[in-house]
């Protein structure tokens, strides 16, 4: 019988060109090569980060090295370099700017641990409490929800509004219906700016921890809680034993995150206080913010704002490390 | 078969969405700006919130320009821009180079501005273009740049400072007229504050009035901020100035604790609703007039002054505020601007703006008209052109406002607080913030 040469299927490799395994079924395209397209689908995604994010943050630590201020903006090709002194500046505690970004650095540590002990205190709270099944269950985790769904300046601003001393709603309600404190107490100036902040910055961020918190527990199987009831357990001592080892990566990675956002937090306090904090409430990102654009020291606030990233990045890496040693020596 | 796994159909949908991404990032880019191709230019115009707010403004500048396209046929994109943002937009458009091609500027930037070189220089040649220096409040004139150099902008509103007083809680005292020293400013406080109300309503909140009363009674008081392009805040007279301020709250106790968290105007609105018997303000008849308060309810009289004139002191009682017009160096309608510029500074148009927002022209020759020839306006006038000095024409001068003026909101925080402030934490604040404005150096 005479050999029909097949055609063949235009595109295909000769088949005895393939030295290896095939990566590429026969009839497929150039770009459907298992080599080839993984990269191709997740290059716009990679090309919108490296834009919106990466290049951003470039550009920030390259201005941090160079003297922009109101005489260089406009011609900011060619202002001067000023190497490393931008940072000397914002980082010496004697000089006026390094010792208020201390300070800052210091309001900011405060009112991102309270911030995030707060919400996850509440919002361990509130999901252990909703992990069972009653029949109010589903408004109240809708309820819950709301301050996480609400615009954050509407909300921030009512809160602004409410904390007003001779107004404010907090005012009428603890000092002249309950008279726990005087009718002339400030909430937003004084001390008492940074608890305002704080509550304000909880509020906003428990529903958060609640609904990961929630969804964790969900996870964790009855079966070990029924076992330890049998075993004569106590609610408290299943929740010591039980529930919080079973979540101990969610948590982890939780408080990290919680960490992260309330640390870079601008919103809140700039809506609370707009351009002009009270020293107990001057986080960084204000303060870098009021350096950059009210005194236009781009410079500087590039430089600060590169400290601070770095300052997130070294504890974001020790505190992965832990989290992986921890997992290493439970396992 | 698993030839299909990474199918066309699935490629073919990333690369549209990546299309259109880039597609929608780049194309929102070419905005504002002179994009016209020569033949029917029109120009992009920033104008600032004057009178009752962003409606009004809307209304009146659209009315403006309208006249003026019907007038040249050069068409006018204007947008009202709120002041909080104003600052910042112009920087950035400074910044990118490109933007729009008038805007407003308060006239306390100029000299900031000015150090940017982002502006079109006003030549003698443009300055012609105009209608010549000479048409303008000197004034108002002096306040368009760096000392010295060429301006940067011309004048467009002017506004002063004055005390404002409601002539029914003052006869009810027994005052016979407004005070003209600040110890009868604060006695006659002091005989009005009583039950839910205050002598005299200040905005404590904002770093901007703060740093503007910092500057009006420390020439007062003998201490002019800038020695030589320096800061120079830290001396004994800026403290008896600026413990003037804060006492109002602290020591004299003749302004409510609460006006420490003004920072809206809230202190205008307390002294039309009769809270406060007395105001210091810029310009604010229209405000007044909105909030319900009629023109002959009170009374206009110019800022206090030291009873004795201390040495170094000058009988200063206002800074001259108000706003100017700038063109951007970026703008690709140079001729058109100019023309718009000499538009918006011509007599009618100036009495027009002058009487709607309740500003003062800064052309001579508004004056003239009847219009303007109320007892308030003569008043306004008087300050404006006699006891008005710019606020410090360097590079610096935001700064100053953010860090001088932010230093001394604390202090009224403080006072508010505790009910008193002390000689050292005035000073202390003082000196901080001349330390600060040394350190970031804009050096001159």
């Amino acid at each position: 019988m005479p050999e029909v040469t097949k055609a063949r299927p235009p595109g295909a490799p000769p088949a005895a060109a393939a030295a290896g395994p095939r990566r590429r079924p026969r009839g497929t395209r150039w770009w459907q090569d298992r080599r080839i397209l993984p990269y191709l689908l997740i290059a716009p995604a990679v090309l919108l980060e490296l834009l919106v994010h990466i290049v951003p943050m470039i550009a920030g630590v390259v201005m941090s090295l160079f003297r922009l201020t109101v005489f260089t903006i406009h011609h900011w090709q060619s202002a001067p370099f000023a190497g490393l002194s931008n940072f000397a500046l914002g980082l010496n505690p004697h000089g006026p700017i390094g010792s208020a970004l201390w300070r800052s650095f210091g309001v900011t540590l405060g009112y991102a641990a309270c911030v995030v002990a707060g919400s996850w205190l509440l919002g361990m709270v509130a999901a252990a409490l909703l992990n069972v099944e009653f029949r109010a269950r589903g408004w109240l985790r809708a309820l819950f929800l709301v301050p996480y769904a609400l615009p954050l300046y509407v909300a921030v601003i009512v809160w602004r509004f409410m904390f007003q001393q001779g107004t404010g709603a907090i005012n009428a309600i603890l000092a002249r219906d309950l008279h726990l404190v005087s009718g002339s107490t400030f909430w937003l100036i004084g001390g008492n700016a940074f608890w305002a902040m704080t509550v304000t910055g909880i509020w906003r961020t428990w529903p958060f921890a609640f609904l990961i918190l929630l969804a964790a527990l969900q996870n964790i199987p009855g079966e070990l809680h029924e076992a330890a009831a049998v075993d004569g357990a106590s609610s408290w001592r299943r929740f010591r034993a039980i529930t919080l080892p079973q979540l101990r990566g969610i948590n982890l990675v939780l408080v990290l995150v919680l960490f992260l956002w309330t640390f870079n937090d601008f919103n809140t306090p700039y809506v609370l206080f707009g351009g002009t904090p009270p020293d107990s409430a001057n986080v960084l990102s204000l303060y870098i913010y009021v350096n950059s654009f009210s005194n236009w020291n781009f410079g500087l606030g590039a430089a600060m704002s590169v400290l601070m990233l770095a300052f997130l990045l070294v504890i974001s890496l020790v505190y992965i490390r832990a989290f992986r040693a921890g997992r290493e020596a439970d396992a | 078969m698993r030839c299909a796994r990474f199918g066309t159909w699935s490629v073919t949908a990333a690369a549209v969405a990546a299309v259109l991404t880039g597609a929608a990032a780049c194309g929102g880019g070419s905005g504002g700006g002179g994009g016209g191709t020569g033949g029917n230019a029109a120009l992009t115009y920033w104008a600032s919130t004057e009178g009752t707010g962003a409606q009004q403004s809307q209304q009146t500048i659209g009315r403006v320009v309208s006249k003026f396209t019907k007038e040249t046929g050069i068409k006018v994109n204007f947008q009202i821009i709120p002041w909080t943002d104003l600052e910042t937009k112009i920087l950035t458009a400074v910044t990118s180079g490109s933007g729009p091609d008038v805007v407003d500027i308060g006239n306390t930037w100029a000299p900031s501005f000015a150090a940017t070189g982002g502006f079109v220089p006003f030549t003698k040649a443009n300055l012609s273009k105009v209608g010549g220096a000479g048409k303008f409040v000197q004034a108002s004139f002096n306040t368009t740049g760096l000392p010295g150099k060429t301006p940067m902008s011309v004048p467009l509103y002017a506004e002063a400072y004055a005390l404002q007083y409601n002539k029914a809680e003052f006869a009810r005292a027994g005052i016979s007229g407004p005070p003209a020293t600040w110890s009868q400013l604060v006695a006659d406080g002091k005989k009005l504050t009583h039950g839910g109300q205050w002598g005299i309503a200040i905005e404590g909140g904002s770093y901007t009035e703060a740093s503007h009363w910092a500057f009006i009674l420390g020439r007062q008081y003998g201490n002019p901020l800038y020695v030589n392009g320096r800061p120079h805040f830290a001396t004994p007279a800026e403290l008896t100035a600026v413990k003037q301020y804060v006492d109002l709250i602290g020591a004299d106790h003749i302004a409510d604790p609460a006006d420490a968290e003004y920072t809206s105007n809230q202190s205008v609105t307390a002294f039309a609703q009769g809270k406060a018997a007395m105001l210091i303000w810029q310009n604010p008849a229209t405000s007044l007039g909105q909030l319900g308060m009629k023109p002959s309810a009170y009374g206009i009289a110019p800022m206090p002054m030291p009873a004795t004139t201390p040495p170094g002191g000058q009988p200063v009682q206002s800074h001259t505020a108000g706003e100017n017009l700038a063109i951007m160096k970026s703008t690709t309608h140079l001729q058109e601007a100019l023309k718009f510029v000499r538009y918006m500074t011509s007599e009618p148009v100036q009495v027009e703006l002058a009487r709607t927002y309740g500003l003062l022209p800064v052309v001579k020759a508004a004056y003239a008209n009847p219009a303007l020839q109320t007892p308030a306006y003569q008043t306004y006038r008087n300050i404006l052109e006699q006891h008005s000095v710019p606020m410090p024409r360097v590079a610096s001068e935001s700064q100053m406002e953010t860090s001088l003026g932010g230093a001394i909101v604390n202090l009224i925080r403080t006072a508010a607080t505790t009910g008193h402030v002390s000689d050292q934490q005035i000073m202390s604040a003082l000196q901080s913030a001349q330390q600060k404005v040394a350190a970031a150096g804009a050096g001159g």
